[in-house]
């Protein structure tokens, strides 16, 4: 495994991170740390994918990160999530709202985190079930079953959001 | 298949990880079935418009950082040709612990692995590309691996491992003598739907340490690995993900 190879995945390792931090800053943050725990922990890197051996490891940082705001602030994970990005919509914020790329981007940053990850993990990152399931630590049935209710609130998200004026 | 079967099944589907047994019986639901096409049309509406967000890019700011924290750390695995000259020529490990020298020559032999590993994914997409144009797929046409093995005897100066993953979706087609690199490679072929697989394998030269690199060039996919001895590159236009599922049960067919 080369420097050049673990540089190449930043932009995922970036999607995620800020898809699950809900915001910049953070997701930086959580990115920086996660190369220097891929780099020290490089050795047990056996083969395999690489880029879901990365991102795994950006994940845990994720989760590492909130529970440390969670004990600093009291706050609950999907309170951070929603801090930055779901404000009440203004007038003029409604008008992008219509904006197909931005509702669905709305309604994915609503799911529960179990659910967003496998959103982003397979619909923006493109991985197999398999490839997620290594990801997140969890059986290939797991991820099929949170995919299918994951798209089930997003479907009921989006037709809800169409069907207003 | 019934409409339960297939509503357990239908994202699967759109996801492109179903293998081609459950695709065929799938597909024949859903041209019979209204309410179950109407299911997976569903499921292909939500998945185009999750197409339309865009992905965050990482800013340059972090990537400058990053690059900075991969470069301050230390090497991880001397290339294994370093590595022996160094147990042999104590005055070189000396010369190995000034951090220039060491860094300075990290750099250059990284260089060169990236370079050779890109010229590699030229020549197996030309390889693929040429075994598809001339209409020479295969040199032994054959599903049987029991018929393709032998016939590598004497051709290429190893015995490749032939495997039959019709189970996944993955029927073998046949076998081919190609040259990448300047070297002869047991080329396997083995078709997905339409879509061509060539799979190239050749003896390890020096003790290049297991990657897997995935290049996207003309709309061709490339996966590779080293694994017991063996270099593999696969290739083909089909989806990075279906690809990927093919690459992962080949690997673990190969080492059963």
């Amino acid at each position: 495994m080369s420097d050049e190879q673990l540089l190449s995945h930043l932009d995922a390792a970036y999607n995620l991170a800020r898809w699950l931090m809900g915001n910049s800053a953070d997701a930086e943050d959580v990115v920086q740390e996660a190369y220097v725990r891929a780099l020290a922990g490089a050795d047990r890197f056996r083969g395999g994918d690489q880029r879901a051996w990365l991102l795994a490891i950006v994940r845990n940082a994720c989760y590492s990160s909130h529970r440390r705001q969670r004990v600093r602030q009291a706050t609950d994970f999907d309170e951070t999530m929603h801090g930055e990005d779901t404000v009440t919509p203004s007038p003029e914020q409604r008008a992008i709202d219509r904006d197909t790329g931005r509702r669905v981007r709305l309604a994915v940053e609503r799911l529960a985190p179990d659910f967003r990850e496998v959103i982003v993990l397979r619909e923006f990152e493109g991985l197999s079930y398999k490839q997620i399931a290594d990801v997140v630590a969890a059986p290939v049935g797991t991820v099929m079953s949170r995919l299918s209710r994951a798209r089930a609130q997003l479907q009921a998200a989006l037709t809800e959001d169409g069907g207003r004026p | 298949m019934t409409c339960e079967d297939a509503e357990r099944l239908v994202e699967a589907y759109a996801d492109g990880e179903l293998a081609l047994e459950g695709t065929l019986a799938l597909e024949g639901h859903v041209d019979r079935c209204e309410a179950c096409a109407a299911r997976l049309v569903r499921v292909r509406v939500l998945k185009d418009a999750l197409r339309a967000v865009p992905s965050f890019r990482a800013p340059e700011a972090l990537a400058a950082h990053v690059r900075a924290t991969v470069a301050a750390a230390p090497p991880r695995h001397a290339p294994a040709m370093w590595t022996r000259r160094r147990r042999w020529q104590p005055w070189l490990a000396a010369a190995a612990s000034l951090a220039v020298v060491s860094l300075g020559l990290m750099a250059v032999v990284r260089q060169r692995a990236s370079l050779a590993d890109a010229a590699t994914t030229e020549a197996v997409i030309e390889g693929h590309v040429r075994s598809l144009m001339a209409g020479h797929l295969t040199d032994v046409a054959s599903t049987d691996r029991h018929t393709v093995k032998p016939w590598f005897a004497g051709r290429v100066d190893f015995s490749p491992t032939v495997v039959d993953l019709a189970s996944d979706g993955f029927p073998l087609i046949g076998g081919r003598l190609d040259y990448i690199n300047h070297h002869a490679a047991a080329a396997l072929v083995y078709k997905h739907r339409e879509h061509a697989i060539n799979v190239f394998a050749w003896p390890q030269a020096s003790g290049a340490p297991s990657h897997v690199t995935r290049s996207d060039a003309r709309g061709y996919h490339v996966i590779s690995w080293t694994r017991g001895g063996v270099v593999v590159w696969i290739v083909s236009d089909l989806a990075l993900a279906e690809l990927e599922q093919f690459a992962t049960r080949l690997d673990a067919a190969m080492h059963d």
